[in-house]
């Protein structure tokens, strides 16, 4: 017991959820080996001390307006991503079997979407079923026979990984479409360096802070041939009401780049340019963070004042190159997911590095039965929504709820699949119980250019309500700041 | 620089002073009315007239007037309107302007909607009407020592420059419709104390007793705020500046044009 003027130390009360794998501790008491100097310092300060920081932290991000924008009045309400200061180690020689799990992962869907809209060898030879690929959402037949500067399709991709009980990294989904959340890993990693300066010297962390310039050098990379030097590079946003905007803005900013909206474009002789205050400027990159539908309106959605007329008919002529290139959603559509690991063994013949979680195909009568059968052991996913929408999660589903996602998924087979529940690793987190283990994934960020870049670390998403699996922002989740360790003991 | 991000500094500058010059007429209005007895349709309506409002019944006071032109939303030219479209058109462009300049203005944006903003504006008019004309003030020096000098930095100062110009036309305008000019009232020590309180409210004053000791208030005040050649406020410094800044932006460049 401590005495009545000992000041309880911030890790003194923690207590593991016993089915879990915990980021920080192997065992009640005893840090795994590379987190030893990190608990060694944080587990020194006094619950008070920690308090003190976060809320100097805390400061940090409402001052510097660091927001994500949630769709509801013409205003756009502004919120601020709640941040954890405990930060979410991974120790360096993991993480270098993850980036190169990564890499090898993007590599194969990188050639599977220059195969389905070239070739289509994978379907050919029965590796997928063609019917999935052609009938996806994601699916661009505007695409078929056209190859973008580099071959290259997936210029940036966020791959959510979760860990097992086991400790075992998985993958979760691919996002390689407009991926978020970049921002804020920068963003985390500066308000921590300013309120722990020194435990980042003495635990050595992998540096975050050049993912703007690898991904400007990505984008420029991939230039048409006949763009200058240095390329113009833009990124085109939909607007100060997107969720995303701060990050579109920070981006833009960070890279040194004009952040464009549709308006701001046009195209003439199937060449794109930029409406400035001199006349017209030529636009060789557009990092676009707005999806396929909304590019193009005389293309793809008529109604959309996003987009660009006729933007599609420069990208093809070869004039300009966007990022990422249009119908990857493809590569992330949830049904596909399933057969990467044999995109990896019939593209690469290598052996998958990273696993998938197991996945119950509905298009499958037989997996559908299954999953009809098993629905409370089951995480059912709509495979084209995202942000934690179209989900059932069996376990904690009513009876009722249940019986009407089976009734969904026999009308619709093909919108669904199913896997089982995977209980997230989970990490220390402050909350109004105090220092309680709470689930976390792990997004990483992929840059892929003439070579490929993986940020180290990437986003640690945390759920905030005890026991809840969900980690997505838009369902209330948080973030910490991920730390690749070079040299932990 | 994109044509829209011009578009959005020119109306962030000219939105800012909008307001610091509304704040400038309705303090100015207030200074004349503790001197004189003026016809009740006389005292506020003029206001309405040269902010381009005739929808207004003929006999409201000066509350309604105040109200109508520092909150109402409807009125696109109300200080809180103007505050508003101030910030929205900021938000559009927060990667051209300063950090700190979008802080502040943000600030002001919530302070504007907050109760502390209302309790000062029924409790202490004239604090108010200082604390409206410091946002412009405020934003205007973070900027210049903040932002890159270059076009954006250029279309903001004509925002400013125009708007400014039009407004000192404005108050002079409130001194006509004050006081319907008949001739035998020009040079009364009324008059004159009109001219003093117009100068006053475009902080000339000082200015002007420096650049023409001993002259006749009546005309000379006029001639100031119209001609006067180093005077900020002055409707040829600010048409000059403007069209300084608007003959650099048509000059042609190195760049080359695309078809």
């Amino acid at each position: 017991m401590s005495g009545p003027d000992a000041e309880p130390l911030l890790f003194q009360d923690y207590k593991l959820n016993s089915k879990a794998w915990d980021e920080l501790f192997a065992a009640p008491g005893r840090p795994h080996g590379f987190c030893r100097v990190l608990l060694d310092r944080l587990g020194g300060l006094s619950v008070r001390e920690f308090l003190d920081r976060r809320t100097s932290a805390d400061l940090v991000f409402i001052n510097n307006g660091i927001t994500f924008s949630v769709y509801s009045d013409r205003r756009g309400t502004e919120k601020i991503f709640p941040f954890d200061l405990i930060p979410r180690p991974v120790y360096g020689a993991e993480w270098d079997r993850l980036e190169a799990g990564l890499i090898q992962r993007i590599r194969a869907l990188n050639i599977f979407l220059d195969d389905v809209y070239h070739d289509q060898r994978i379907l050919n030879e029965g590796v997928i079923p063609a019917a999935l690929v052609l009938e996806s959402k994601g699916f661009r037949p505007e695409m078929i026979g056209f190859s973008p500067p580099g071959k290259q399709y997936l210029h940036v991709v966020g791959t959510d990984l979760i860990r097992d009980p086991t400790g075992e990294f998985l993958v979760l989904e691919d996002n390689g479409r407009s991926p978020s959340g970049v921002s804020y890993v920068i963003e985390n990693r500066v308000v921590m360096k300013k309120v722990f300066p020194q435990l980042f010297q003495q635990c050595t962390v992998r540096r975050v802070e050049d993912y703007p310039r690898h991904l400007w050098e990505a984008l420029s990379s991939v230039a048409p041939p006949s763009a200058d030097d240095p390329p113009t590079v833009v990124l085109l946003s939909p607007g100060p009401y997107n969720s995303a905007y701060f990050e579109h803005s920070f981006l833009a900013r960070h890279m040194g780049i004009e952040l464009v909206f549709g308006q701001d474009l046009f195209v003439q002789d199937e060449q794109v340019f930029l409406r400035t205050t001199r006349g017209p400027e030529r636009v060789d990159v557009i990092y676009r963070r707005i999806d396929d539908d909304f590019l193009d309106p005389k293309c793809f959605r008529p109604d959309s004042l996003l987009g660009v007329p006729d933007l599609m008919k420069a990208y093809r002529a070869g004039n300009v190159t966007l990022a990422n290139a249009v119908g990857t959603g493809v590569a992330d559509d949830k049904a596909i997911y399933p057969f990467v690991e044999d995109m990896i063994r019939f593209y690469l013949s290598e052996e998958p590095i990273l696993r998938n979680v197991p996945t119950y195909i509905c298009a499958r009568p037989d997996d559908l039965a299954y999953v009809v059968n098993h629905l409370p052991e089951l995480v059912v996913k709509a495979v084209n929504e995202s942000g934690g929408y179209g989900m059932l999660m069996g376990p904690w589903a009513s009876s009722q709820q249940c019986s009407e996602f089976a009734r969904n998924l026999r009308s619709n087979p093909r919108n669904y699949i199913a896997q089982p529940v995977v209980t997230l690793s989970t990490s220390p987190t402050w909350t109004d119980e105090g220092l309680a283990p709470r689930h976390v994934d792990l997004r990483p960020y992929i840059v892929s250019g003439a070579s490929t870049w993986v940020l180290p670390g990437g986003l640690t998403r945390t759920a905030l309500v005890k026991g809840s699996l969900v980690v997505n922002s838009s369902q209330g989740g948080g973030s910490k700041d991920t730390w690749v360790m070079e040299n932990g003991r | 620089m994109i044509s829209r991000v011009a578009d959005h500094c020119f109306w962030l500058g000219r939105y800012l002073e909008r307001a610091e010059n509304i704040a400038r007429v309705l303090e100015v209005n207030q200074t004349l009315l503790l001197d004189f007895a003026v016809p009740l349709e006389q005292q506020w309506q003029p206001l309405l007239i040269i902010s381009g409002i005739h929808d207004m019944p003929e006999d409201a006071d000066g509350e309604t007037v105040q109200i109508h032109l520092t909150w109402e939303p409807s009125n696109h030219s109300s200080i809180a309107s103007s505050i508003s479209a101030a910030r929205e058109n900021a938000r559009n462009i927060r990667e051209v302007i300063s950090a700190e300049s979008w802080e502040r203005l943000n600030y002001y944006y919530l302070w504007m909607q907050s109760s502390q903003a209302r309790a000062l504006y029924h409790s202490d008019r004239n604090a108010f009407y200082s604390e409206i004309k410091h946002i412009n003030q405020l934003i205007t020096g973070i900027s210049e020592g903040t932002m890159s000098h270059g076009e954006a930095w250029e279309f903001f100062q004509l925002g400013k420059y125009l708007e400014r110009a039009g407004q000192t036309a404005r108050i002079l305008d409130v001194k006509y419709h004050i006081l319907l000019p008949t001739v035998d009232q020009v040079g009364t020590p009324v008059d004159n104390a009109h001219w003093v309180a117009i100068l006053m409210s475009c902080s000339g004053y000082e200015p002007f007793h420096k650049q023409r000791p001993g002259s006749d208030p009546g005309t000379a005040v006029s001639d100031f705020l119209i001609f006067d050649s180093i005077f900020p406020r002055s409707v040829r410094l600010s048409s000059t500046a403007s069209i300084v800044l608007a003959r650099r932006f048509i000059a042609p460049t190195s760049t080359s044009e695309a078809p």
